[in-house]
């Protein structure tokens, strides 16, 4: 690592302050922390049947079980890891894949290349995406399971990936064509530096900040998304916990056993919020840091 | 005349089947500086981009006139001839500092880069810190390992010429290189790039639209109107007596020419539009000598005899 200088030590001391951010990531973190290790030392599995059913939250179930009597605490940790693994992968995926295919459409040496893949995109973004992820996920299948993914999940891994990368071509197209006109990149075009180099060194990287800066808010709509799915049957498929599954089951008994649908929807919508407040702070670094 | 460095001459450029440039001429000896001086629209980044082979890129394209550097016929330069002149014979230092640098490279990596592309032989790193220490950076080891959003508008601007410089060129153009900045920012860098040129004696070609600008640092004055080059001449005897009638109008407006208490004065009318030029002088509406010759041919670019050049029917009776 090279030594910071005066003005970006200010800038790091800056960062720490962001009330924003402090609270979009400390949210995460709590999310993040209690889903990938309570389930270790918790006395109950996700699919262990506790003989006491529909029991109301307590020191022993703090989330209460549900109609099997299963700990609702459990589940909905163990799901939560479920749709952060998922979102991860979508959202990791997508960015790689969309933001290479917008590299080489807006770098191809032939038109041809840079019309057949954005009309793709187009194409994709077209169809209304809900529509179009459902009909990816039936044709995938809700029973097929892979690796450690259980049944449903690589479904809609595929499904949303396969309709996301999209939207990342085509911000990483665009912020190619804007870099291009600028004079740096002009200069060195001029200069004869090979063009793979000033792909890599001087195109991906600038490019590549836009849309992991997009990633971020990305992952919002992915995470309530995937919940979504399962929710409507289409996704993660009972008795696996996750989240939307979660909240499915429960939603008969609403009114007596409110904790079985309530608790999972509350955990959506704190990683959302967490995401929301991160994606926040991180674009409008991002913008004053492009100002100067 | 076969001692300039740079010489254009009737150099018409168009754009789309418009014409843009009419009749230019510019010439720069070795260790000269030439302002280029004229409003917007007046053709003067155009000069540049035919200068600088880049007219292709904004769909530009030379009709006719000569471009001669030092022998070389850039009008018909082929793309690997331009390649040995580009950053090595010419340079060129544009607008707006902040898109001459990549902002999300250290300053240290963008001189090297460059500086191993023109110099393979040299320690890029050395070469790096006697640039910036050239372009009278302070604290150099700070500013190699800082980003372009790190420094102050000026500095951007030094590290633009250091980089212009990385490739010891012939001649330097710089395309309203202060425009950005502060108005005690733009002394310094003029300065620098005077300093820069009586230890390195390229010749530089300095674009502005202000006239006060280049009062100090420019040994020549070229105005230009219109897409045309309307004077030339040495700035001391153009701000002692302006020469074309543009000129002249040009030095009245400037608000330091105005007495207290008077308004200032301002040119009546605006630059003709690009689509009905007239045959004759451009200016020939808005000039208070127009006689019937003015608007019936072409006015060339004649030489004085005190040494000045001018694009006017009456020259002599103007001036006198």
């Amino acid at each position: 690592m090279m030594s910071l200088t005066y003005a970006e030590r200010r800038h790091v001391r800056k960062r720490r302050r962001d009330p924003e951010l402090l609270t979009g990531a400390g949210l995460l973190a709590v999310v993040i922390c209690l889903c990938l290790i309570v389930p270790i030392v918790w006395t109950w599995g996700p699919n262990d049947i506790t003989g006491n059913a529909y029991a109301p939250p307590s020191w022993a179930h703090p989330f209460g079980t549900d109609e099997v009597g299963r700990d609702v605490f459990a589940r909905v940790l163990v799901g939560g890891r479920l749709d952060i693994v998922i979102t991860v992968i979508v959202v990791l995926v997508s960015l790689l894949v969309g933001t290479l295919v917008g590299i080489v459409a807006g770098t191809a040496r032939h038109r041809s290349i840079d019309i057949v893949l954005m009309r793709l995109v187009d194409a994709i973004i077209a169809i209304p995406f809900i529509v179009l992820i459902l009909a990816l996920a039936t044709v995938f299948g809700t029973q097929r399971s892979l690796g450690p993914l259980p049944a449903g999940a690589p479904g809609i891994v595929v499904a949303v990936t396969l309709v996301g990368w999209s939207v990342y071509a085509r911000l990483a197209r665009a912020q190619v064509q804007t870099l291009a006109a600028q004079d740096y990149i002009v200069a060195v075009e001029l200069l004869g530096l090979p063009r793979m180099r000033i792909i890599r060194r001087h195109l991906a990287p600038d490019v590549l900040r836009v849309t992991a800066t997009y990633a971020v808010a990305d992952a919002i709509t992915t995470v309530v998304g995937v919940a979504g799915l399962s929710f409507i049957g289409a996704g993660v498929q009972a008795p696996t916990a996750e989240w939307g599954a979660l909240m499915f089951e429960g939603r008969g008994v609403l009114a007596t056993a409110w904790w079985i649908t309530v608790i999972p929807g509350i955990f959506v919508a704190i990683t959302g919020l967490g995401l929301v407040l991160t994606a926040d702070s991180v674009l409008s670094y991002d913008r004053g840091r492009r100002a100067g | 005349m076969t001692n300039d460095l740079l010489s254009v001459r009737g150099l018409r450029v168009e754009v789309g089947g418009r014409r843009v440039l009419e009749n230019v001429d510019l010439r720069v000896s070795r260790g000269e500086v030439v302002g280029v001086v004229g409003e917007t629209g007046s053709g003067k980044s155009m000069t540049c981009r035919a200068v600088t082979g880049l007219l292709g890129r904004v769909g530009g394209r030379a009709v006719s006139g000569s471009i001669d550097f030092d022998g070389l016929d850039l009008l018909r330069l082929s793309s690997a001839g331009w390649r040995s002149v580009w950053g090595r014979r010419i340079a060129l230092v544009s607008q707006s500092s902040l898109s001459g640098l990549d902002p999300i490279m250290r300053i240290g990596r963008q001189l090297r880069e460059t500086i191993k592309v023109l110099a393979p032989d040299v320690d890029a790193s050395a070469r790096a810190s006697e640039l910036l220490e050239a372009v009278r950076m302070p604290q150099v080891s700070d500013v190699m390992h800082a980003y372009p959003h790190e420094l102050s508008g000026g500095m951007r601007q030094r590290v633009v010429i250091a980089l212009a410089l990385a490739g010891s060129p012939d001649l330097l153009l710089a395309d309203e290189p202060t425009t950005a900045l502060d108005v005690t920012v733009q002394r310094g860098i003029l300065e620098l790039l005077a300093e820069l040129r009586e230890q390195t004696s390229m010749g530089l070609v300095l674009i502005t639209h202000d006239l006060q600008l280049v009062r100090s640092v420019a040994d020549r004055v070229v105005v230009m109107y219109a897409g045309r080059t309307v004077e030339d001449t040495a700035s001391t005897d153009i701000f002692a007596a302006p020469g074309h009638p543009y000129t002249q109008a040009l030095l009245a407006a400037q608000p330091s020419n105005a007495a207290d208490g008077q308004m200032l004065y301002a040119l009546p009318g605006a630059p003709p539009s690009l689509d009905d030029l007239l045959p004759g002088c451009p200016f020939a509406p808005r000039c208070p000598h127009t006689q019937d010759a003015c608007k019936s041919g072409p006015v060339e670019l004649r030489g004085l005899t005190d040494g000045r050049r001018l694009a006017c029917v009456q020259a002599e009776e103007v001036m006198a």
